[in-house]
């Protein structure tokens, strides 16, 4: 049995490295005139629609409620958009409101209406990445220390709290409790930001970091569901044999969290089976749809309306990753709702934001010292002179090498209730 | 805010903690702040929203009898007008006499809709050109959503479940023409101010303040509906649960001390709301010259469209939640602007 396990995760460790290396080869360059950055119009557009003064994001969709996820959302386009005194509000509003007294992590949801606004002491893995995420730049841009140590605080926590080894992968947890079940680990394949995962190891250096980008990548790669070959908004990692299948317990669909898939990956210049897939799924003529809104990867049933502004925003991104005309750039103004919008708003920023560095992986730790040390630092001494390796090297071995995993966006879905988002009509 | 500085300043020896909604806030707070339970504030200042979605908790506690008759007593006439909705958790700091009216342009738009039906025709013709602001986070939208039964005829403007049929369909067949429903008052007015928007309904407070701060396009002009009151919004002072009685005794001095007309003139309107009994305020003058004579262009054209106004009380604290909830879930959910 043991050895049989082995074997297979051997191999599965074989493929996955070929795979990466497939994965971070570069996309082909656009055959189109530069994608410009979205104007500072755009935020304002955003903000107006979407930020109350107090600082929180408006789910405009869902009753009004907000979440973590919109909340990172908002200080990521904030600092983005160089509008410090946005960040700050926002910032301020998601400390008092969602922080949870245990770790540093936050809350995920917020109802103004409720008698308990914030129910749910539950997180949300997306939400904290973003919020970490948008600290650290925070804290670049405008040279706070007090950002990054917020910063380093939420992803020593994301690192810590929110993800699991399943077999030789270390998988994300979309939050603390309610995903590690008796027949496997829930992941929701969204929430790996890939450029945020990689921005988060400046901060907090770790090997993790890029454990997340090289298994979650080859999760992506074999979530290929249904006729078009796409991931589920949540998949099950089972315990037993660690395939991934689509979870129980939802819609089998590819919608409005998995769309960010795709987004994830052409944010992080990935060249991955799934952009190819998406891009046929939303561009097929013989859908009477285009693009349509989502899909059942078990029956192949697709609603009877198209996708808002912010799918079609995802798929322009990934027209452009993969070499094709992209047409007129869309706005916020475009969207229906906040989520629409803020899916406009982060692929128009990942198609001209410099994507991120590999994560930086620090030294494996060093071998605890022999015993006898003064022996050992004698003979190191003596093997020194002999080799005459005194002198001072001229090009020192850094002491860590850097790579960067993407980051993940947040999804509002928490369970079954209402405000999941693939139960949300669409429109 | 400039108010509770020189309150801390004059009063070192009192020390009240003030919890308001937002930290930015300049003239109404708009949005409940949920800090209550954490921060324990001993007072919080907030906008209607806020006092009515409290209210509906059980946040506030009742106010002393003589904090409210002295408020009413200062405040005159639009401390009465909100009792509705004050009742006995909440005292009136300040008040803008009233809204909505219609803000426009007179170079875009020389002659303003000044009904419920003629402002549909005029949204279905120009698609994207008006907006009203989430009422649940803006005085504005809170305004203009509660004169909707007066200019639509509904049979019962102060039950809002059961007595608002023609408002609520209004408010969906407007929904598509709307540009958006915008996140605060103060984004609504730029995204004015900026031209995006032709129409925009607000209070004569934000009007005059737009005027006074010159942030409003010279030919910016206020015009009234033909038949909707006037609906006043303030912002209120209430004391959460949590604080013990003795506290109280600093509590109404600060309530005196915000009261007082020279604080007036600091807090929200500057002193730059309607003067005179007739408006329930008595406003001191403008600071500076400029403000002055901005204060006097725009002083007759709020005085007109105040003057054949009815002063109608806002929504009590229970309606009010239930139209914030309502509107979030049938028309903020489910916007669909046409495109």
């Amino acid at each position: 049995m043991a050895r049989n396990r082995q074997g297979r995760a051997g191999g599965r460790l074989a493929r996955g490295f070929c795979f990466l290396l497939l994965a971070l080869s570069p996309l082909p360059a656009a055959a189109q005139a530069p994608a410009q950055a979205p104007a500072d119009a755009e935020w304002r557009a955003f903000s107006r629609r979407y930020v109350a003064p107090g600082g929180r994001i408006i789910d405009t969709a869902n009753q009004g409620i907000s979440h973590s996820e919109g909340q990172g959302y908002g200080m990521f386009f904030a600092v983005y958009f160089n509008d410090r005194a946005a960040f700050e509000r926002i910032w301020g509003w998601t400390q008092r409101t969602l922080s949870r007294r245990q770790d540093a992590l936050f809350s995920w949801r917020y109802d103004p209406r409720s008698s308990f606004p914030v129910s749910d002491p539950n997180n949300a893995t997306d939400g904290d990445i973003f919020i970490a995420w948008a600290l650290l730049m925070a804290s670049e841009r405008w040279d706070v220390p007090d950002y990054r140590a917020a910063a380093a605080r939420v992803a020593t926590a994301i690192l810590n709290c929110c993800t699991v080894e399943v077999g030789n992968r270390l998988v994300l947890l979309p939050g603390i409790s309610g995903f590690q079940r008796a027949e496997g680990i829930v992941v929701n394949l969204s929430y790996y930001a890939f450029p945020a995962l990689r921005a988060l190891s400046r901060v907090v250096p770790d090997r993790r970091w890029a454990r997340l980008e090289r298994d979650g990548l080859e999760l992506i790669r074999e979530a290929a569901f249904g006729q078009p070959q796409l991931p589920p908004d949540w998949l099950l990692l089972g315990r037993s044999d660690e395939r991934p299948a689509i979870a129980p317990g939802w819609p089998p669909r590819f919608s409005w969290d998995a769309v960010r898939v795709p987004l994830n990956l052409a944010w992080q210049r990935v060249d991955a089976p799934t952009l190819s897939a998406a891009n046929r799924f939303w561009a097929n003529p013989e859908n009477p749809h285009r693009p349509p809104a989502w899909i059942d990867l078990r029956s192949g049933q697709m609603p009877p309306y198209a996708g808002h502004a912010g799918t079609r925003a995802v798929h322009a991104l990934t027209r452009a990753r993969l070499g094709e005309a992209s047409g007129r750039p869309l706005r916020v103004a475009d969207a229906p709702d906040y989520f629409g919008a803020a899916l406009v708003l982060q692929a128009r920023i990942a198609e001209t934001m410099p994507p991120e560095p590999p994560a930086l992986e620090p030294p494996e730790a060093s071998p605890p010292p022999p015993q006898n040390r003064w022996f050992t630092e004698l003979g190191r001494a003596v093997l020194t002179r002999i080799r005459r390796e005194d002198r001072e090297d001229p090009n020192p071995v850094t002491e860590a090498r850097w790579s960067r995993p993407d980051f993940l966006e947040p999804s509002q879905v928490r369970g079954v209730p209402s405000g999941l988002r693939g139960l949300v009509p669409p429109r | 805010m400039p108010a509770l500085a020189e309150f801390s300043k004059q009063y070192p020896h009192l020390r009240v903690d003030i919890g308001t909604e937002a930290q930015d806030v300049d003239w109404v707070s708009t949005a409940l702040q949920d800090d209550l339970q954490t921060e324990r504030p001993d007072v919080a200042l907030v906008g209607a929203a806020a006092l009515a979605l409290g209210k509906t908790r059980g946040l506030w506690r009742v106010l002393p009898a003589g904090l409210r008759e002295a408020n009413h007593a200062s405040m005159g006439g639009l401390a009465a007008q909100m009792r509705p909705l004050t009742g006995e958790e909440a005292i009136v700091v300040s008040a803008d006499p009233g809204g909505p009216f219609l803000l426009h342009r007179r170079s875009v738009l020389s002659e303003p809709p000044r009904g419920a039906a003629t402002l549909l025709d005029y949204a279905r013709q120009n698609p994207q050109r008006f907006l009203y602001p989430r009422p649940s986070a803006a005085a504005f939208g809170q305004q203009f959503v509660m004169a909707l039964p007066y200019l639509l005829g509904d049979r019962n403007p102060s039950d809002a479940q059961s007595g608002w049929e023609q408002s609520w369909r209004w408010m969906r067949e407007i929904d598509p023409y709307v540009a958006y429903y915008a996140s605060g008052s103060g984004e609504a007015m730029q995204e004015f101010s900026e031209g995006g928007i032709d129409l925009l309904p607000v209070s004569l407070g934000a009007f005059l303040q737009g005027r006074m701060s010159g942030r409003l396009p010279e030919d910016a002009r206020l015009a009234s509906f033909d038949i909707a009151p006037a609906i006043p919004r303030g912002l209120f002072l209430v004391v959460p649960n949590h604080v013990p009685p003795e506290r109280m005794v600093h509590i109404e001095a600060l309530a005196s001390f915000l009261l007082r007309p020279e604080m007036q003139t600091l807090a929200f309107g500057r002193g730059l709301l309607p003067a005179g009994p007739e408006f329930g305020i008595d406003g001191p003058a403008p600071r500076t010259d400029a403000e002055k004579a901005a204060w006097d262009r725009a002083l007759p054209m709020a005085t007109a469209v105040m003057a054949a106004r009815r002063r109608l009380s806002p929504l009590p604290a229970d309606q009010l939640a239930f139209v914030l909830g309502r509107w979030d879930e049938e028309i903020g959910a489910t916007h669909n602007d046409g495109r």
